[in-house]
C-alpha cells in the first residue's frame, strides 16, 4: 500500500492494539500485521518514533519488564490515550464513510 | 548476536540535561526488537545466519534508528536550549547596542559639554578682559644677584602712587619671604613708585607703569645679594711743586652713585649718605685729610678714609654748606665738582682734632664765588678689600688762577700769618 496512506493511521493502529492490553514494539508490529491480514506492515523506523511520541503526549505510558533474559519495554494506554483512540476511531469512521460514499457514488 | 556493537558511539555527544537512562533504554529497546525478529526468522528458516541477514535487511541501520529516537527525545530540550542561546545572543547584542548607543550618547554629551565650557570660558575671558581695563593684578618677583639667583628674603617692597596722579590713592608695603614672590593684588592701570629696600639698607626706587588691557602685570627685580664692603681710600693730591709749600688745601666731597645691579642703580639710602655725602674732606699739600660734617665741626685727621664699595664715587662740593675755613672754587655748570682751595697755616700736621679745628679757624680764605671759575668731576672706582689710591688731578689753569690770587692777595685777608 501507499506509505502515505499508512502515515496518517499509524497512531490509530498503535492505540487500537494497545487498548486491549500492554504490549511491546515488536509485538505491536506483528499484531498490526496479523490483524490486518498482512495489509499493514509498520516498519521499525515508523513504529518506535510513533511510540515515543505518543508516550510524550501522555497517551501511552511505558514500563520495563524482564523477558527472555533481557529488558523489554512495554507500552500501555492511558485514559487520555483511550479518549484519543475513541476520537480517532470516530474521525476514521467519518473519513471512510465519506470516502466510501464518494467511491460508491462514482461507481453508480 | 551483537546487533549494535557500538551504538553509543553513533549517538550524539552526551549532554548535561540528558536523562541518565535514556541511551541505555533506547539501545535496550532496539536490541529487544532485533532479538525478537531474529527468533522469529530463526523459527522460519532454521538457519541463524540467514535469520540474521534477513533481520538486518528488514530492520535497516539500528544506529540510525537509535540516533533518531535520541534526537526525538531530546528535541524539546535542544530546541529550548537553542532558543535560550538565541535569546541570550539577542540580549547580548541588544546590550552591546545599548552600550554603544550609551557611549555614543555620552560622547556626544561630552562634546556638547566641552563646547559649552569653551563658550563659557570665552565669555569669562572676555569678561576678564573687560575687567582688566579697570584692574590689573600686580606681581613683583625678587631675585638675588643675577637672573638665576635665589629669591631673597626680608626685602621690603613698597608700591605707592605718590605723585603719579592715580585715581585711587594706594600705598602697599610687603616683605618678601623665601619665595621672593609678592602679590600686590589688583591695582588700577597707571604710574606707580616701586621702592625696594634690602634688610641692610640698600634701596632701589623706580617708576613702574601698569598698563591697562592685561590681566596681570609682573615686575622682576634683581636685588643685591649682600651688603657692600667697606674699603680704605687714600687721596693723593698732585700739587704743583711751587704750591706745595703754600698753605693750601682742597676741599672735596665724595658721593656714592650707587651700584648697578640688573640694569638698575641701587643706592645706599641714609646709611651711605651718612657715611659719605654728609662729609667733605680737606686735603692739604702735605697729604693730610680732614673730615668735616655738614654741621661743621666734627673732624678727624688722617690720610685715609673708609668708604663703602658700591661702584663709582663722585667728588662733589656743590650745594653743600662750606665748612668754616673752606671755600668752594666754583660750581657754575656741572652739578658735581670737587675741588676747592683754602689757605691755611703751615702747621697742619697735628693729629689732634682740636688743633685742626684751630688751624681752620685761623685760616684766611680765598673768598668769592667764581674766584677759581672751573668745575671738575672726577670718577673713581672703589676696589674692595684693599687700600685705594685716588689721585686728584686738576687742570693747570686752576692752579694758575690760584697763583694769581695768591700773588694778588685776594681772599679777604693775609695768606700768611
Amino acid at each position: 500500500m501507499d506509505s502515505r496512506l499508512l502515515w496518517g493511521t499509524v497512531d490509530l493502529l498503535i492505540l487500537e492494539v494497545l487498548c486491549r492490553e500492554p504490549s511491546y514494539g515488536y509485538e505491536i508490529a506483528q499484531t498490526v500485521l496479523a490483524r490486518s491480514r498482512g495489509y499493514f506492515e509498520i516498519t521499525e523506523g515508523s513504529l518506535y518514533p510513533a511510540l515515543h511520541r505518543l508516550e510524550r503526549q501522555k497517551w501511552l505510558t511505558a514500563f520495563w519488564q524482564e523477558a527472555d533474559g533481557r529488558e523489554r519495554k512495554y507500552y500501555k494506554l492511558t485514559p487520555a490515550g483511550h479518549a484519543a483512540l475513541a476520537e480517532k476511531k470516530k474521525e476514521w469512521q467519518e473519513f471512510t464513510t465519506g470516502v466510501q460514499s464518494l467511491l460508491g457514488g462514482a461507481g453508480a | 548476536v551483537n546487533w549494535i556493537p557500538d551504538l553509543s558511539a553513533a549517538l550524539p555527544a552526551p549532554r548535561d540535561d540528558e536523562p541518565p537512562e535514556l541511551r541505555r533504554r533506547i539501545v535496550a529497546e532496539v536490541r529487544d526488537h532485533l532479538e525478537c525478529a531474529f527468533q522469529r526468522e530463526l523459527l522460519l528458516t532454521g538457519d541463524a545466519a540467514v535469520a540474521v541477514r534477513r533481520v538486518r535487511e528488514k530492520f535497516g541501520d539500528p544506529a540510525k534508528l537509535a540516533c533518531k529516537l535520541w534526537v526525538e527525545a531530546m528535541k524539546e530540550k535542544i530546541v529550548s536550549q537553542r532558543l535560550m542561546l538565541v535569546c541570550v545572543a539577542m540580549l547580548t547584542a541588544a546590550c552591546a547596542a545599548m552600550g554603544i548607543f550609551s557611549w555614543k550618547t555620552a560622547e556626544q554629551s561630552a562634546l556638547a559639554t566641552q563646547a559649552l565650557v569653551e563658550r563659557l570660558d570665552r565669555l569669562v575671558l572676555s569678561t576678564e578682559k573687560q575687567k582688566s581695563l579697570d584692574w590689573v593684578n600686580v606681581h613683583v618677583k625678587l631675585i638675588a644677584g643675577d637672573a638665576g639667583g635665589p629669591p631673597p628674603a626680608g626685602f621690603t617692597v613698597k608700591i605707592d602712587d605718590a605723585g603719579t596722579k592715580s585715581l585711587i590713592s594706594i600705598e602697599t608695603v610687603k616683605k618678601s619671604d623665601d619665595t621672593g614672590e609678592l602679590d600686590f593684588g589688583l591695582l588700577n592701570p597707571g604710574r606707580y613708585n616701586l621702592r625696594v629696600s634690602s634688610p641692610w639698607g640698600d634701596e632701589l626706587l623706580k617708576t613702574i607703569y601698569v598698563r591697562a588691557g592685561e590681566s596681570t602685570w609682573s615686575e622682576t627685580v634683581i636685588c643685591p645679594p649682600a651688603p657692600i664692603e667697606e674699603s680704605t681710600v687714600r687721596f693723593d693730591m698732585e700739587w704743583p711743586d711751587d704750591l706745595k709749600a703754600e698753605p693750601l688745601a682742597v676741599v672735596i666731597q665724595v658721593q656714592n652713585r650707587g651700584r648697578g645691579i640688573g640694569g638698575e642703580r641701587w643706592h645706599g639710602g641714609d646709611r651711605w649718605h651718612r657715611l659719605e655725602s654728609s662729609y667733605y674732606y680737606v686735603i692739604d699739600t702735605l697729604g693730610n685729610v680732614e673730615r668735616y660734617s655738614q654741621s661743621g665741626r666734627s673732624m678727624q685727621q688722617s690720610s685715609e678714609i673708609l668708604l663703602e664699595n658700591g661702584g663709582r664715587l663722585w667728588l662733589d662740593v656743590d650745594h653743600l654748606p662750606l665748612p668754616e675755613g673752606a671755600i668752594r672754587m666754583s660750581g657754575r655748570e656741572m652739578e658735581y665738582w670737587c675741588v676747592g682751595a683754602i689757605r691755611t697755616i703751615p702747621d697742619t700736621k697735628g693729629n689732634d682734632a682740636s688743633v685742626a679745628r684751630r688751624l681752620l679757624g685761623l685760616t684766611t680764605l680765598i673768598t668769592g664765588p667764581g674766584a677759581v671759575s672751573s668745575s671738575q668731576c672726577l670718577e673713581f672706582n672703589l676696589e674692595p678689600g684693599q687700600l685705594n689710591h685716588w689721585k686728584l688731578r686738576f687742570p693747570e689753569r686752576w692752579f694758575e688762577e690760584l697763583r694769581n690770587k695768591l700773588v694778588g692777595g685776594e681772599g679777604g685777608g693775609s695768606a700768611r700769618t
